[in-house]
């Protein structure tokens, strides 16, 4: 089909695509299921407005038409454009290395059973956070094992975070990103633990402050400020749910150690903000 | 409920053979599997959504053309990208191990539009007159711009 002389590129092409193919995520069920969904919706919102016309301006203030626009994954927040906010040399993801233990994991793989599904992981993450920032520009953080996924992308945490958090069969999103207020990053994992293996560790007087979140989860929540870096902050919290532990992090440096230079004067999200993203039963992908 | 049934048989089929396919060309497309399985999946929702009236022989193209649409918006500047900080750019392609390994950076410095009809013409192996017929345009434009864009890639490659 293509002409004569352009073979070479043909080639080169296919074999380029074909060299580090992911497995396919996406499921022929998945998709209809939002296909169904998105036409209820429309179904809805057009009833919505019929009723709405004449009777009430709030109800027609109300409804949600999903339109074309917003669609490209759909029952998920847009995709977050990479735009890259590149971090100096060697400071490549040293993060978390002054936090204590999430927990054992919850055993070999037999018992943790097959990796959740990441999209829905990635979808909760990406709504809280855009919700939350909406005018923030993202972009990419490199990650232990020199991956650059995109911002907020969901994936696997085996080797992402090196050997500072036991993240094996754990899943995580993360990027930096610039606000109006400066830059900051935020990062979230998820990873199965034998429920809430440190109860009582945090409280008056410790090194964390206990919490208790919305739906009734216990959370820990460690306040880091480091003294080579004046005026950096870092929220981390620990949120157990079932047998998975949530650990969401947000800084006020382009980096989750806070060690790059303070450009704005508080994290990303306030506490409660991340306790909310953190509390997202979504989240808990080992019920 | 049988109706509903038969459909999704059909749709998953349709699902099986062309998904991977069609998430190759988004990716050389966009650069980015992640986006391209999202591409993917917005012109699966699309289709299973219109999968009744769809016919046959042109379930194919309606596809394409969902795909190409998708991608097209998606290079479009979107609420996100107005910027409200300085965030330096996005750095440049990381470097390349071969010239298979070159193609996409090659790819990325196109035109969007450009980029799209030579992955079209060269991975899914389109003709010229339905690589037209997607973009609205002459198949003469369609070639003067495909061969345009692959002597501007060789000779990047050859510079690099």
């Amino acid at each position: 089909m293509t002409g004569k002389g352009e073979e070479w590129f043909t080639e080169a092409l296919r074999d380029r695509v074909g060299q580090d193919e992911p497995p396919l995520i996406l499921t022929a069920a998945g998709v209809a299921a939002v296909g169904r969904r998105q036409r209820m919706m429309r179904a809805w919102g057009a009833s919505a407005m019929a009723v709405g016309v004449g009777v009430s301006l709030m109800v027609v203030g109300l409804q949600v038409i999903p339109g074309e626009e917003n669609s490209a994954a759909a029952g998920c927040a847009p995709p977050v454009p990479a735009t890259s906010v590149p971090l100096p040399e060697g400071s490549a993801w040293p993060f978390v290395d002054e936090l204590p233990q999430v927990g054992p994991t919850a055993g070999p793989p037999d018992r943790v059973g097959p990796r959740p599904d990441l999209k829905a992981f990635e979808c909760a993450v990406r709504e809280n956070v855009l919700g939350e920032l909406p005018d923030a520009r993202f972009g990419r953080i490199y990650t232990g094992d020199g991956t650059t996924p995109a911002p907020l992308q969901g994936m696997a945490a085996d080797h992402a975070l090196g050997d500072r958090q036991d993240t094996r069969y754990g899943v995580m999103a993360a990027a930096v990103a610039a606000t109006r207020a400066g830059h900051g990053a935020i990062l979230v994992s998820a990873q199965p633990v034998d429920g809430d293996p440190y109860p009582g560790r945090c409280g008056p007087g410790k090194v964390c402050d206990a919490r208790t979140g919305p739906h009734g989860e216990p959370v820990e929540l460690f306040v880091r400020q480091s003294p080579a870096n004046p005026g950096a902050i870092g929220y981390t919290v620990y949120v157990y749910t079932g047998r998975t532990a949530v650990v969401a992090t947000v800084t006020n440096t382009p980096d989750a150690d806070v060690r790059l230079p303070v450009t704005a004067p508080t994290p990303l999200l306030t506490v409660d903000q991340l306790i909310t993203l953190a509390c997202d039963p979504r989240l808990a992908l080992w019920p | 409920m049988r109706t509903t049934a038969v459909k999704d048989e059909g749709f998953a089929e349709y699902f099986a053979a062309r998904a991977r396919p069609l998430r190759r060309v988004a990716y050389a497309m966009c650069g980015d599997w992640h986006l391209a399985e999202d591409l993917v999946q917005h012109t699966f929702v699309q289709l299973y959504r219109h999968w009744r009236r769809v016919r046959t022989e042109t379930v194919d193209a309606y596809a394409r053309r969902t795909l190409l649409n998708a991608y097209l918006s998606s290079t479009r500047r979107s609420r996100w990208e107005r910027s409200v900080a300085e965030v330096p750019d996005q750095p440049g392609p990381d470097d390349a191990d071969g010239p298979a390994a070159d193609v996409l950076a090659l790819l990325a410095q196109l035109p969007p539009r450009q980029r799209a009809m030579i992955v079209l013409r060269h991975l899914e192996d389109l003709p010229v007159a339905e690589v037209a017929e997607l973009f609205g345009v002459s198949e003469g434009s369609v070639k003067s711009q495909t061969s345009r864009g692959l002597a501007a890639l060789r000779t990047r490659l050859m510079e690099a």
